[in-house]
């Protein structure tokens, strides 16, 4: 997903001159083509992210378009206030562009999960976030990011992802469907669609429809369309790799409760107190229940 | 002392320190002392050093200026309104419910360019205007003024780095060095003294002037715009609350609004200078 963003930025390039890569001093093996080819549009800031935040808003401040790119919680946590501030408040054309977002680098340990990303970022005003699950759906929020010219986060995970669509994604919704609506139904956000599209095959094979829909995307429109949806059946779970304090299960909580008659939402994601646990991303992803089994076994019981 | 001000042919010192005194005694609010010690700085570069122009504020051609230590807008406010970004009138707004101008500055407010409260922001957001205008070859400068307080920031030493490195020569840093922080003096908070050695160590061009003197203050920026391959920084020495009988050099000067008795007595003082 990484190197399919680079090659994209490197495209968009071509064709405007206005736009700015600034690395944390991050990137390697991923960031080199658009360095090489175009030099002049980018800076290694260095190991100090409240600066570059601080930069790129000065950049878009002078009408250029700005991409930060960095580690999740470097480029979200440590330089928040930044982002808050300088270009938030300012309503500015900046991505911060972040890698292993989630349990991606689980085995380096907690100060590497990114898992907070999506809470903090979300209640900051102008934003619009983008959660791709695979190489498609980082086409399809590629897209939607050239065109805004506000603030957004765009959480990438690493490389080799599976592809999970296959065909380039059309229309413009920011809910995807995978299965039809049905009386169990999965939102999912991010890489773990790949457990959700799983856990509804199995149940596709005894005979079952869950619904499954995709939401790369979280913005006022996302919001319209949430709330539509929501209205229709009485059982949503959400699936997402992030803490359950804030996040993607949060925000449709958060349209739920203002519905005359809210759905049922279960949140699955990152234990609140899960914290101290380390290891590969599938091995996490079970212990926290938000594996394709985990999933099973969790759907079974409401049906 | 006050008063060497009013000698200079385009100083609107006496204009500013007036309105500052009026607007921080109107609305019963802090930060007075900070404003009067950049106050001759604020008037250098409004009257005889940035190209500005209130009839287009976002001119392409305009010289950026950032506010780094945003907790004293009024001083900057009261220049806008002086050379004609908006009514005057508004500066007795300051601070009020739903105001345009509140206590920190704000960049809704016609001429501000950025938004800045919290310390340690402004000096990147220069950096990346002043590259942005370097790449577009411009002529236009950035200046950008910091609190000595705001020396403490990791951010701000992040960007004194940065634009070493880059030898980001139209960027232009003014650090207020009035030797206060919040809760004290700055060298028994986080002693930072030799100042000028630390920014000149990290390939700033520095100028250590007497921050209340407009020809100093004047000719340290001039030199500054002629720099061709590093930035620059002005570190101006002067006096928190300087030219408010009773609030020079004084802590509470950051906190203490002055009360009507003050304001009294400076537009008499004045008055009598002229």
């Amino acid at each position: 997903m990484r190197n399919r963003f680079i090659n994209r930025l490197l495209n968009y390039r071509k064709k405007n001159n206005n736009i700015f890569l600034l690395s944390g001093d991050l990137g390697y093996t991923v960031l080199e083509p658009f360095i090489e080819k175009y030099p002049k549009n980018f800076f290694n800031i260095g190991v100090a992210e409240q600066n570059m935040v601080g930069i790129a808003a000065g950049l878009a401040l002078e009408n250029n378009k700005v991409f930060t790119y960095s580690i999740s919680n470097f480029a979200t946590s440590r330089c928040h206030e930044q982002i808050r501030n300088d270009v938030c408040y300012h309503n500015l054309d900046v991505t911060i562009v972040a890698v292993a977002g989630g349990l991606a680098y689980g085995s380096h340990g907690y100060t590497h999960h990114g898992i907070e990303d999506i809470a903090i970022t979300r209640c900051l005003p102008n934003m619009t976030i983008f959660i791709p699950s695979d190489r498609y759906e980082l086409d399809y929020c590629f897209k939607k990011i050239t065109k805004n010219k506000s603030p957004k986060y765009l959480r990438l995970v690493k490389n080799g992802e599976p592809n999970l669509y296959s065909k380039p994604i059309s229309g413009d919704s920011n809910l995807i469907e995978h299965r039809k609506l049905s009386d169990v139904n999965i939102l999912a956000c991010g890489s773990i669609l790949k457990e959700a599209i799983d856990c509804c095959d199995f149940f596709k094979n005894k005979g079952e429809n869950i619904g499954l829909f995709s939401c790369p995307i979280i913005s006022p429109e996302t919001t319209s369309e949430l709330k539509k949806l929501l209205t229709k059946k009485n059982v949503f779970l959400t699936l997402e790799e992030h803490k359950k304090i804030g996040g993607f299960g949060s925000y449709v909580s958060e349209i739920s409760s203002s519905l005359k008659n809210p759905p049922r939402i279960i949140i699955c994601g990152v234990a609140n107190d899960g914290y101290n646990l380390t290891g590969s991303q599938p091995y996490l992803r079970n212990l926290f229940g938000i594996d394709s089994n985990s999933l099973i076994k969790k759907i079974k019981k409401l049906l | 002392m006050l008063y060497n001000y009013f000698v200079m042919s385009k100083s609107i010192a006496n204009i500013l320190m007036k309105d500052v005194i009026r607007m921080t005694n109107l609305s019963k609010t802090s930060h007075v002392g900070g404003c009067l010690s950049c106050l001759n700085i604020i008037d250098v570069l409004y009257t005889e050093i940035m190209n500005i122009d209130n009839k287009n504020p976002k001119s392409q051609k305009r010289d950026r200026f950032i506010l780094s230590k945003g907790h004293t807008a009024a001083v900057v406010y009261s220049a806008l309104a002086n050379k004609g970004f908006f009514p005057k009138e508004l500066l007795d707004t300051f601070f009020e419910d739903g105001t345009m101008l509140p206590g920190h500055i704000d960049h809704k407010v016609p001429g501000v360019e950025f938004s800045t409260g919290s310390l340690g922001h402004g000096l990147a957001v220069g950096i990346g205007m002043a590259l942005s205008l370097r790449n577009k070859k411009s002529k236009s400068n950035v200046y950008v003024l910091l609190s000595d307080g705001e020396m403490n920031s990791g951010s701000t030493w992040e960007s004194i780095m940065f634009a070493g490195h880059h030898k980001i020569s139209n960027l232009i840093c003014i650090v207020d060095k009035n030797s206060f922080q919040a809760l004290g003096k700055t060298n028994k908070v986080i002693n930072l003294d030799p100042l000028d050695k630390k920014w000149k160590s990290f390939g700033w061009k520095t100028y250590d002037i007497d921050g209340h003197d407009n020809k100093k203050i004047k000719s340290a920026l001039i030199a500054g715009k002629k720099s061709i391959n590093k930035p620059t920084v002005v570190i101006c020495n002067t006096i928190k609350g300087k030219g408010l009988k009773g609030f020079e050099g004084k802590l509470f000067s950051h906190y203490r609004p002055p009360t009507d008795k003050d304001l009294d007595n400076f537009v008499k003082v004045s008055s009598n200078e002229k």
